[in-house]
This record gives C-alpha cells, structure tokens and sequence, in this order.
C-alpha cells in the first residue's frame, strides 16, 4: 500500500518539475501557461491520490483531502484562464514562426 | 515522519525556488501571475505533504483548503485588475492601468502586456530580419528602416480589407 503512495507521489512530483520547468523554457506567455495549467493539474491529482493510499489518514482526513483535490482541480485551470483571457484582451500576441524566426536571427543560428 | 515524504517537500521546496525566478523575470505582469499561481499550488501541495510527515493531517488539510481557494481568488482578481484595453478600459468599463493617463501609477505600462507587433517590427529591423507578406509574390526585400518614424508597414502586409467576409 505504502509502495503505491510513494510511486503515485513521485509521478505527481516529476509533473510538478515538468510544470515548473516549462516555466522557464518556453517562450511566451501563452505556451508556458499552456504547459503550467495542465501539467499541474495531473501532478495535484497523483500526488493527492498518492497521499490517499498513506497510513497516515483516517476517514476524516480522505475526505478533506477529496474536497480539496476537488476544489484545485476546478480552480486551477479556471484561474489560468482568466489569466490568459486579461492578457489576450490586453493585446498581447501568441508566439508565432515569426517570432520564431527573430529569436533565432537575434542568435545568430537564421539564415535567411 | 518518513524519509520519502521529507524528500518529496524537498523537491517541491526547490520547485518553489525555480518558478520564482519567473516571477522575478517577467517579463509582463500575467508572467508573474501565472507563476504565482504555480508557486501557490506548490505551497498547497507542501501543506498537505507536511500534514502527512507531522501525523496531524486533519489539522494541516483544513489549512491547505483555505490556502487553496484564496490561491484561486488572486490570480482572478488580479487578472481584471491589470486587464488593459486598447481604449484604456478594463472589462467593467473602468480606466484600467496603463490607461493614459495611468490612474493608480503602480505598474509601467510595458508591464501589462507587450504589444506583439509593434515590437516584433523593431526587433526584425534591428536584427535585420527580412519578412515576407504572405500575399506578396513579389516581394520587395527587405523594408529600409524609415527615418526618425515608426515601422510602415504593418508585419503581414498593407491590409486591404479582402480577405475579411
């Protein structure tokens, strides 16, 4: 039992990184939040199914952590997207094969 | 308290580390709010791990509930807050913050949101970019930097009104 919270929890910990690590990678807000919101929302529930499975818990405490899971899982997603909606309303532009194509030349690495 | 649970606070601890510095980075606000809303999900996630290593779980949930459902409220709020029409009006119609004149002066007005094209236009001319318009076969080459003004030409071609129904 506790064999499977721990591999739960270490998938939901490896999704975590990929999460925070899209952060930093991708080029504009769009993709990064993109990246953030569902990959974050699959590490809460392994890890959240993985604390499930611990010892540690009684009745009481699955059933907090349920609701919790719940609420995060709705409220994640749509606060990323109310996000991305101010942004867009704002003016700002998703990344495109021009942008693209001006990094790469701002590197050195285009050729026209 | 078991040594996996302590190594897992760890990772997400140094998590919490890496996605701050977008929130230091940038470069728009909604960069930093989405960063936020990581490191707020990661703060949820070191709640409930603590609950479980400290053996006092209803005690810590209660606390990651309450933590997780003002972590929703903040990017949402803030999100209206900084949202930045062309016409200087946020959705609900008031003067928003870069808005001209700024009314609450508290975020430049590059913060809220670069606006894409105008940019890429600069970058492409210093970087000596040359960009096509899609409908041009013949292509001019590469548009000379006009003096002392703004780009000319707009980056997918002098818009003619066609193919817009």
């Amino acid at each position: 039992m506790i064999i499977v919270a721990n591999v739960l929890i270490g998938a939901g910990l490896f999704f975590l990184a990929v999460s925070t690590f899209a952060l930093l990678i991708m080029p504009d807000l769009y993709t990064r939040a993109h990246a953030v919101a569902k990959s974050e929302t699959l590490a809460l529930i392994l890890l959240f199914g993985g604390v499930l499975f611990r010892p540690e818990l009684d009745v009481p405490a699955v059933g907090r952590l349920l609701f919790i899971l719940a609420v995060s899982v709705i409220a994640n997603p749509t606060a990323v997207h109310a996000l991305l909606r101010a942004s867009h309303r704002s003016g700002a532009l998703p990344w495109t094969v021009v942008d693209q194509r001006i990094a790469d030349a701002e590197l050195g690495r285009y050729q026209p | 308290m078991s040594p996996f649970i302590v190594f897992a606070l760890l990772v997400v601890a140094i998590l919490i580390a890496v996605a701050l510095y977008r929130v230091w980075a940038g470069p728009t606000v909604f960069d930093r709010l989405v960063a936020v809303a990581l490191v707020s999900v990661n703060g949820v996630v070191v709640i409930v791990l603590l609950g479980v290593a400290l053996e006092r779980p209803n005690l810590f949930f209660d606390i990651a509930l309450g933590f997780a459902s003002l972590a929703f409220l903040l990017p949402i709020a803030l999100g209206r807050y900084f949202e930045d029409r062309d016409d200087g009006t946020s959705q609900d119609g008031h003067p928003s913050a870069s808005g001209r004149p700024q009314p609450l002066g508290i975020v430049p007005h590059g913060w809220v949101a670069d606006r894409g094209r105008r940019e890429n236009l600069r970058r492409a001319e210093r970087s000596g970019v040359h960009l096509p318009a899609p409908s041009d076969p013949d292509d001019p080459g590469p548009v000379p930097p006009a003096e002392g003004r703004g780009p000319q030409v707009p980056l997918d071609g002098p818009d003619d009104g066609e193919g817009r129904s």
